[in-house]
Order: structure tokens, then C-alpha cells, then sequence
């Protein structure tokens, strides 16, 4: 729902995503909206649904690898206690601290802050009330 | 959720894979370093495997990204100076690993990227073009 009088805030407010117009829009409206369109350019929304995209891709890899890695050092270090490799002690803790703000740290930043995948804007939409972590 | 689960299977099988094997041919110290390299191979590696869910990890624009780019440089060069630089052999107790070991380390460790192209490769031929942006 787009809007920018008074009388659209109640829509606005009831909307998946209320967006009102940054210019010619109230105040009201404005507080009503979850977005907001500072030059009351539609085009502007593709923008902000690929900035969006972005964001939520960079967050889901960020998310995916931090979980596989935190796996890997789950069955590493009970794999070890278990079988008595190096006697259940697989990396010292100075160690296990280098991988963590190291290789872990530096791996996190690039997936977090980098470039978002290509062809973001082309995929279907997805459910607001779709999870972060499915069982696939 | 279940491939990142299989992820850490595959990592955690590879590593203590390498620091089994180096522990007996080569004794503890060796093992230990062994297996702080193939375990952050491994990472480095998977990072580069979950940064796109459905592109393959071997084409061009993998390292497109500046940001990623520079943050894989410096984790193989922090990974590198934890076993060959001297002050930080002692703080970490890493000794220097020959060629083939270090070679070794990352045949061990690429298995992560062989898995995830065979399960990349399988979601493209099913034909998923949903968003696939669930973990």
C-alpha cells in the first residue's frame, strides 16, 4: 500500500508493507509506513527491495557458515574424545581460539559485507514467515 | 539444516582423518598443526562453497567480490605465519609442515567443496528456481 495523506495511514498501517511518499507525504502517514520514499519515486522500490535481498542473502550465508563450521568443530572435538585421537583434545585452546578470530572472523566479514549473489532480483518472492534455518 | 549438519560431518570426519594419520606417523605436535590447517582449509573452502547456494564455486565470479577476496587473502596468510612464524610457533605450538604435508591438508579439505558442487549440481538439475535463500 502507498500513500501520503492522512486518511491512508490507517491502510498504511494495516498493509504487509505500508510505503508513503517522503515529500508530499503527512507526517501521520509517515509514521504509519514502514517505508518511506524520500524522492516519491515508485522506481525507488525496486532499490529498496534489492537492497533488501541483499541484506537477508548476505545474512543467510553468513548464518549458513557460521553454522556448518560450528558442526565441523562439534563432531571434530567429540569425534576426538570418542575415538582418542590425540587424546580427545583435537586443537590446544590457543589454537582453537586462532581458527575462531582468524580464519572463522576474516571468512564471517567477507560473506557478511561482500557482494550480494548474483540474480537476487530475478527469484520469486519469499514468505515473510519463512525461516531462516529449514530442515533441507 | 541438514546439509549444513552434513557439512560439519564432512569437516570434522577430514580433520581428525589428517591428525589420526599424523599422530601416528609423525607424532603429536605435527598432528596438531595438521589438523589446525586442514580444519581451517576446510572453512576457508566452505566459505567459498556457501557463498552462493546455487552458482558453482568454479567460475569467475566466486572472487568478483573485492570484500571476500581480500578477507580469503588474509585468512591464508594468517593460516600460513601461524606455522611458519616463529613467535607465533611458540605461542600457538605449531611446527612448520613440509610441502606435502601442507598439500595433504588441502586434498583433505577440498572433499567440502567436491560435496557441495555434487549437491549444487543436483538442486540445478531438479530444476529449483525458488529463492533459495533458506539455510
Amino acid at each position: 500500500m502507498t500513500g501520503d495523506g492522512v486518511n491512508d495511514a490507517p491502510a498504511l498501517k494495516k498493509a504487509d508493507i505500508g510505503v508513503a511518499m517522503g515529500i508530499t507525504g503527512t507526517e501521520v502517514t509517515k509514521e504509519a509506513a514502514v517505508m518511506i520514499l524520500t524522492d516519491d519515486n515508485f522506481s525507488t522500490i525496486v532499490k529498496a527491495v534489492e537492497l533488501g535481498r541483499g541484506l537477508y542473502d548476505n545474512l543467510t550465508r553468513y548464518i549458513r557458515f557460521q553454522m556448518g563450521c560450528l558442526f565441523g568443530f562439534i563432531v571434530t572435538f567429540l569425534g576426538s574424545s570418542i575415538l582418542y585421537i590425540l587424546a580427545g583434545v583435537p586443537f590446544l585452546p590457543l589454537q582453537t581460539l586462532w581458527i575462531n578470530f582468524t580464519t572463522l572472523l576474516f571468512q564471517a566479514i567477507g560473506l557478511g559485507y561482500g557482494q550480494p549473489s548474483e540474480g537476487l532480483m530475478q527469484r520469486k518472492p519469499r514468505s515473510p514467515s519463512q525461516p531462516i534455518l529449514t530442515r533441507g | 539444516m541438514t546439509w549444513l549438519v552434513a557439512s560439519g560431518v564432512v569437516i570434522g570426519v577430514g580433520t581428525l582423518s589428517i591428525a589420526s594419520w599424523a599422530e601416528h606417523a609423525h607424532g603429536e605436535a605435527i598432528a596438531h598443526t595438521m589438523a589446525v590447517v586442514t580444519f581451517s582449509l576446510f572453512a576457508l573452502l566452505f566459505s567459498v562453497a556457501t557463498k552462493d547456494q546455487q552458482q558453482t564455486a568454479f567460475s569467475l565470479d566466486t572472487f568478483s567480490d573485492p570484500m571476500f577476496t581480500k578477507m580469503t587473502g588474509i585468512s591464508v596468510l594468517t593460516l600460513i605465519l601461524a606455522t611458519f612464524l616463529g613467535p607465533l610457533q611458540a605461542i600457538l605450538d605449531t611446527v612448520p609442515l613440509s610441502f606435502t604435508q601442507w598439500l595433504l591438508c588441502l586434498a583433505v579439505s577440498a572433499s567440502i567443496l567436491v560435496v557441495s558442487e555434487v549437491v549444487k549440481a543436483v538442486g540445478r538439475r531438479s530444476g529449483q528456481t525458488e529463492v533459495s535463500t533458506t539455510v
